[in-house]
Order: C-alpha cells, then structure tokens, then sequence
C-alpha cells in the first residue's frame, strides 16, 4: 500500500498548486512625469455635463475623474472634484437630465425638471481645493476672464467672485494639468443653428490659447496634456438626422408633390430647383432666409446639417416638419455655416498641435479619434470595437454619446480619459492603466 | 428613430480546458496515465476509441471498462494595458467513458463505446470585463460508437465504428443594452443536436515488441436547428429581440488523424508515443442565423480561423507485481487558435500534460483503474480581434479519475 501514499501525496501537491493560477500584473509607472497634483481645465466635457445636464452621475464619471483614478496608481494625491449637492441635474437651459421615453413606436429623449437651486450652491472649500476646474459653457477666452465671464457653473466652486478658472488652477500649483478646451468656440454658433453670432476667430482662439499655456507650463516642472476637438460633423447632435430621412410612400409623395405645385411654377419662372417627392427617402424641406426663391424654402442638401432637437417634430408624412413645413432656420446649418464651423474647427486644430510641440504636452488627437469612430459607423464595420463590444456616433444606439448628442456616456467619457491615457503615457514614457470601460454606464431603456 | 442599430456580437460556442480546443482527452483511466497515448496499445476495450483496429487482437474474450473523471480547471485573465484580473469559476467537469468489447469469433470482435470527447463547462463571473463576449458555457457531446473490428491476419487488424454524436450547447452573454433599471441586457443560447461519423483503425503488431497503430476518426458536423436564443432585454426593445427567436448554428468537431508506436521493452516496461493531428480549421466561423431578423438583431457571423494541430504524446507502464501496474506519461498539445482570434470562450494557449496512474487487480476478472492528470497552460498573451479584447490568460487543470475493468 506504499504506492497508495504517493499516489495521495501527488494528489495533494497538485490541488495545491492548481490554487494558484498565475496572473500577469501590471506594473504602473509614472515615467518622466509628476502626476501628484491633477488639475483640469476645461468645459462641459471636463465637468462631466451629460444627459444635456450637469448632475452628481455625470459627474463622477467626468474624464478627469477616471483619468484620475488611473493616476492613483502613479501617485496622484486625490483629485476633488466640485460634486453636486443634490441628487438632481440641471443644464444651461434650467432643464435638467434627458431621458428616454417611449413616444409611440419611438423613443424619445424627454427632459427631466431642472434643480436651479445648483446654481446657487457654494462647494468651494478653501482645505480642499477643486482639481477639476472644467466649466460648461466656457470658451478658450473665458478661463482667463474673472468669474469665466460670469458663468453659473463657475461661481459654485469658484475661490472668489473675480478669479479666472486658470487662476484658481494656478493657486494649486499643479504638477499635471489637462486642458481640453474650444468646442464652445464653435458650439455657441452651431448649436443656434448659425443664426447668431460667428465662431471665435482663429487669431483670438489663438491668443486665448497662448495666454493659458503659457500661465499653466511656464513653471518649468508642470507638464500636461492637450486635446483637439472633434469636428461638429462627428457628434450626434448634428449628424442623427440624416438630411434625406423623410420616408413616405407613394401616397403622400402625390399629396405633397400636388401641394408644391405653385413653389414649383414660381422655381421655373426663376430657373431654381423643383421640391420634389418621391415613394422612399426624400430630402427635408427647410427655410432659407437668404434663399432667391420667394417662398424662401427649399429641400436640403448633403452636406447641409439638422440639428438634433427638430428630432420630435419631424414626421414621414406630410405633417410635422421638413415635409410641407419647412424646418426652420435655427434648427439647420446650411453649407455656408457648416464651412464656417469647419474652418474655425481647422484652425483651432493647428493652433492646439502647435503648443503641444511647444511646451512638449501629450497630444491627444480626440478630432482623429472621432473621425474614425463616426466614418466606422456608417461603415460596414458599424463603429470601432473596444473590450468586447461596438461604439459608434450612432445617436442613442451607439453607446459613446449621452442624449444630448453632444457629451458622452460615462462609458464614453471613460474611452476618452483612456485616449488620455495613451497620450500620456507616449508622451512621458508613463504606464498608467487604462480604464475598464465596461464597468461604466451607457445609455439606458425604460 | 427608426436608427437604432445593434451589432450584437454573438460569438461563441466551443470551449476548452482540458486539451486544446474544445476536446477532451480523458477516455479512458489506462490511457490518460501514459499521456493519453494507445493507438499502437493493447489496453483492452478502450481501443473502441483509440484504435479500433486493435480490438480483434485482444486476448480476453470480454472486456469491460467503466469510469469517469473530474476535471478541475481554472483559467485566469489578465486585461492588457490595465490592473483587471479576472478568474474562471467553472463548474466540475465530469467525462466519462464506458467501453465493451467481445470477441465473436477468432477473427471478429465487437464493441460499444460510450464517451464524452469533446466539451466543457467555462464559466466567468457574470459582471466581469468580458461578458460581451462570454459569461458562461457548457458544451456537451457525447458519442456512442458501435463497433467491429476484424482481424486481416495474426499481426494486423482493422476495425471501424460509426459515431452517433448527442450534442448540445447552453451559454449566456451579456448585451451592451441597458436598462433603467439598471439591468444589462443578456441573451440565453440553448440548442442540441444530434450527427454523425466513423472512427477507423489499423493495428500491426510487427514483432513481439513492437507495435504500430493508425486511427482516423471523423469530423462531425454539429448542425444546431431551431435551438432557443432566449433574450432578456429592456421592455422598449422587446420588438426588436423577439421572445421566440430562433438559431441555427454549426459547430464543427475536428478530424483526428492518430499514428502511434509501441514498444515492450521487457516483460514489465512498454512504452508508447502517439502523434495526434487535429483537423482544427475546419473550424473557420461560427454563425448564428437567427430567424426572426429584427435591424437590432441581425445574424451574427463570428471568425475563428483555427488551424490544424499536432499533439505529442508519450507514455510508459511497469507491471510492479501481478496485482499491480503504474504508469506514466505527459503530453504536449498546440493550440489551434491563432494570436488574434483567442476569444475567452476558448481561451487557447499551448499546454502541457503530465499524467501518471495505476491499474490494482482486485481478482482475476476485476481491475481498478485509477489516474491523475495535470495540465499548465503556456501564458498568452492574445486577445480576439473582432471584439478588440486582449489580454494574458493562464490555465491550470487538475483531473483525477477512477474507473472499473472486468474481464475473461
């Protein structure tokens, strides 16, 4: 029975061992650069905005938030972050989270009652300064005005009622800073579907831009990241309501086509296009202020954007908008407005490359990575794969983009701060983890 | 909004742990403690499976063979570029085989086998990183082979079995969908299936010492038709995932192609050694056609690729006393799957066996047969592309077994 004893001795040394299967760590490191004290400056992007408001969820789930949790590992001493007292949310609008609702055989994103009372809300603690200094709304110019040019969001957790965001950035002499700044440069315009206003100007984009870095890296020892911004071609918002979307069948072509009748013989009086209908997918009619025609309407064209809010008034059939009532103006930017969106959006892309070469900060090319995502999405590929799943710009289904159509998802908001990530560690030979994006929320169904 | 669209990523199906692939090497106690070898061995009715050639050639006139295993696997992952670990925690496996064999005549015999080559149970935790992909799966087959073997002349045999394969697949997966309730969406996929195939082999005892064997059995085609794809997802997306969604789906079981050699180096020691070379890439895809489609839910065509295989097998058996045989053996088995396309449903890598066991004569006609294996997978680092999951896996198993032989 001798052999019997091996036989339980080997037994038990193999149980033993199978106990312990074998990982492989990861070893972070913070490479060349000191990321004890994290500051970000930014807009709504920064703060966490979401859901077309800003609320606690949104929040702690900010991309500076998850960057941060990363730099954890690499010695960052806490990052704290200006978190809203109550359990709602409010936008700039006074709205507060959108939400999905089922509208007949649709969802819809519906808007829930906005909490004014953040607005008034003191979180500045002089013990604990706030590293995320990321203001909705604000502009390049803005972080340097006193009290961001008296931005709501701002005067929460501001230090006084003059300071500048770069300021009160400064004050905690920082180690690390992330700025993301200048889609506002351009969203004011867009957004008010290019009816007011004009994009800042390259130059004083620029100036604006020269004036923050060279207060925030001039101390030889802070290093930082910086991010273009996306093109407005890439975010929902402009992009969800394809300009040929108006699905009808042949019955309602004929009543429509019978109704434009005279815009039609005025067209050919004044050798301009016909709005025509036919069964299947059309083109929306839109008004034109400037347009020759008298009627000043008249079907859109490709290039030419919807902008996301005409979603709930638009109908595949003659009623509701873009069929026999035009989309109005402010809810469309025609090619001349997209070019101008576009140019300014080009410009601001050199501007922010060029001071990243300058004061050696990672670069992290978000306009790239958004292109790709949005031309993979009407790609046979359907968006770009990350840890087991698909994002693309697709509006609601896609994943990265919250209901606003502009701010991310937490899910997407955690693939940008990995974007950082990146950046950061290419640039200073770091090994920061990436965050696990799968354990952040995406858009939810009732 | 009629835009809704939802790649859902079926993968799946197929699952690993105990050889590469989705086989299982554990047929048969004697077998598994020399490395799993015995196509040019004389062990008595396992030969159903290893070698059907080598039947007529027996010396008892029955042999009966009982048992089963429990397989004890562990698998870990280690997500690139980030501090998540994740850890399996499968379910026991439990294959088994029963194999009888009579001879008929001096030159006939006849045998039924009943085993379980290929499957497994894999289960991760279902909230871990991964669950797009995979949070559990349990594949089974079980294969009976009536069998006849015929002996060409005093050295040489041939037998042939036809492989009646009862299979049958139940994984989960989550969906990126979620509710506001907080739930995430997550499918159910259920189907079984019955196929067939052959398992032919050649025996040639060239001397009283050395001998050869050659066994092909068969691919099966495991045809899934109309099996449950039962999908849990938010009450708004109900149209778009039908309640009473069906799939077919196939899964290929590879063509094994066995040449081995035995050699009796005395009265007490054999040794053997086995080539085993697996047909793996007739597994190229994996699809699921679902019916109804929906836009969400479209038909899900998943790359696998794998390529052929070879194993390496050697084993060794010392009669100690006439109530007493020890055996031992290791293997070395390359993964079929390619560095791209290591999904964690079948988390591939190279993995080397190391088995050993005993054989206890408890009379004349009653044996106990008992083994151990263990199995280390090689590290890998590998993800599965189309999903863009990448990460080092690691893997461990420990299989003890048991089993019972009557003979006369």
């Amino acid at each position: 029975m001798q052999k019997n004893k091996y036989i339980v001795l080997f037994l038990s040394i193999v149980l033993f061992t199978q106990c312990e299967v074998e990982y492989k760590d990861f070893k972070p490191s913070n490479g060349e650069a000191d990321f004890t004290t994290y500051v970000a400056l930014g807009d709504s992007y920064t703060a966490g905005y979401t859901d077309g408001a800003l609320g606690r969820r949104g929040q702690e789930s900010s991309f500076p938030n998850i960057i941060a949790g990363q730099l954890a590992t690499v010695g960052n001493n806490g990052f704290t972050q200006p978190l809203v007292k109550s359990s709602g949310s409010v936008g700039s609008a006074g709205l507060g989270y959108l939400d999905l609702e089922i509208a007949g055989q649709s969802l819809l994103p519906v808007p829930g009652a906005g909490d004014m009372a953040i607005f008034a809300e003191r979180v500045y603690d002089a013990s604990a300064p706030v590293h995320n200094l990321g203001v909705p709304g604000a502009t390049a110019a803005s972080l340097l005005a006193p009290a961001a040019g008296g931005n709501p969001f701002f005067s929460r957790f501001s230090s006084n009622q003059t300071t500048s965001v770069v300021i009160d950035a400064l004050v905690q002499d920082p180690t690390f800073v992330s700025l993301w700044i200048g889609i506002n440069d351009v969203l004011g315009f867009a957004l008010g579907g290019g009816e007011n206003g004009a994009p800042t100007s390259p130059l004083q984009f620029a100036n604006s831009m020269g004036t923050i870095v060279s207060q925030l890296f001039t101390d030889t020892g802070t290093k930082g990241v910086i991010a273009t911004i996306p093109d407005i071609k890439d975010l929902p918002y402009f992009d969800a309501i394809s300009y040929d979307a108006l699905e009808i069948d042949q019955t309602t072509a004929d009543l429509l086509n019978a109704a434009y009748t005279q815009y039609n013989a005025v067209s050919v009086a004044m050798g301009l296009p016909k709005i025509e209908f036919v069964a299947g997918k059309n083109a929306f009619v839109i008004a034109d202020k400037d347009y020759a025609h008298l009627g000043k309407i008249r079907q859109i064209k490709k290039d030419e954007k919807i902008l996301l809010p005409a979603l709930g008034y638009i109908r595949n059939t003659e009623t509701g908008w873009g069929s026999k009532t035009p989309i109005p103006v402010e809810y469309v930017l025609d090619a001349e407005e997209v070019d101008k969106i576009n140019s300014a959006t080009e410009a601001y892309y050199e501007t922010i490359k060029s001071i990243a070469n300058q004061y050696g900060l990672a670069f992290v090319d978000l306009n790239s990575v958004m292109k790709e995502i949005s031309e993979k999405t009407v790609s046979e590929d359907k968006g770009v794969a990350m840890d087991g799943n698909k994002y693309s710009s697709t509006f609601v289904s896609g994943g990265l983009f919250s209901l606003d159509g502009v701010h991310f998802t937490a899910r997407g908001s955690a693939i940008i701060a990995n974007e950082f990530i990146k950046a950061i560690n290419k640039q200073y030979n770091a090994n920061i983890p990436q965050a696990p994006i799968n354990s952040y929320g995406t858009v939810t169904y009732p | 909004m009629n835009r809704l669209i939802f790649a859902v990523l079926l993968a799946t199906l197929a699952v690993n742990s105990y050889a590469e692939g989705y086989q299982v090497n554990v047929q048969s106690q004697k077998n598994t403690a020399m490395g799993h070898t015995g196509t040019a061995l004389m062990l008595g009715a396992s030969s159903i499976h290893f070698n059907p050639g080598a039947l007529s050639l027996m010396e008892k006139t029955y042999d009966f063979t009982l048992g089963g295993n429990f397989v004890l696997s562990d698998i870990t992952f280690s997500k690139q570029n980030s501090m998540y670990q994740a850890e399996t925690n499968n379910p026991t496996g439990t294959p088994f085989y029963f194999y009888g064999a009579v001879r008929l005549t001096d030159r006939l015999a006849a045998g039924l086998g009943v085993n379980t080559p290929f499957g497994n149970s894999l289960a991760w935790n279902k909230d871990w990183d991964g669950r797009y992909l995979i949070q559990d799966i349990s594949l089974k087959a079980i294969v009976v082979q009536p069998t006849l073997s015929f002996k060409i002349s005093d050295k040489l045999g041939f037998g042939v079995g036809a492989m009646i394969v009862f299979g049958g697949v139940d994984l989960n997966k989550a969906l990126p969908l979620m509710g506001q309730d907080g739930e995430e969406a997550h499918v159910n996929i259920n189907g079984s299936t019955t196929a067939f195939g052959f398992n032919a082999g050649l025996y040639f005892q060239a001397s009283d010492a050395l001998s050869f064997g050659l066994d092909y059995r068969s691919k099966v085609s495991m045809k899934m038709e109309g099996g449950d794809a039962k999908f849990s997802v938010p009450s708004s997306l109900a149209a778009a995932f039908p309640a009473n969604t069906k799939f077919d789906a196939e899964l290929p079981l590879p063509a094994n192609l066995t040449f081995g050699a035995g050699l009796k180096v005395n009265e007490k020691f054999t040794l053997a050694v086995d080539l085993q070379y697996v047909f793996w890439d007739a597994y190229q895809e994996l699809v699921f056609d679902f019916e109804p489609n929906t836009p969400q839910l479209e038909d899900s065509k998943n790359p696998r690729n794998y390529e052929n295989t070879l194993i390496y097998r050697l084993g060794a058996e010392y009669v100690v006393s006439k109530k007493l045989i020890v055996r031992a053996g290791a293997y070395y088995d390359e993964t079929p799957i390619p560095d791209d396309f290591v999904n964690p449903e079948t988390p591939g890598m190279n993995k080397i066996g190391v088995s050993g066991g005993a054989s206890y004569m408890l009379t004349n006609n009653w044996s106990l047969d008992a083994s151990i294996l263990y199995i280390t997978g090689v590290e890998r680092e590998a993800g599965y592309q189309p999903a863009n999951f990448y990460g080092a896996y690691n893997s461990r198993a420990i299989i003890p077994g048991i089993g019972i032989t009557y003979t006369f």
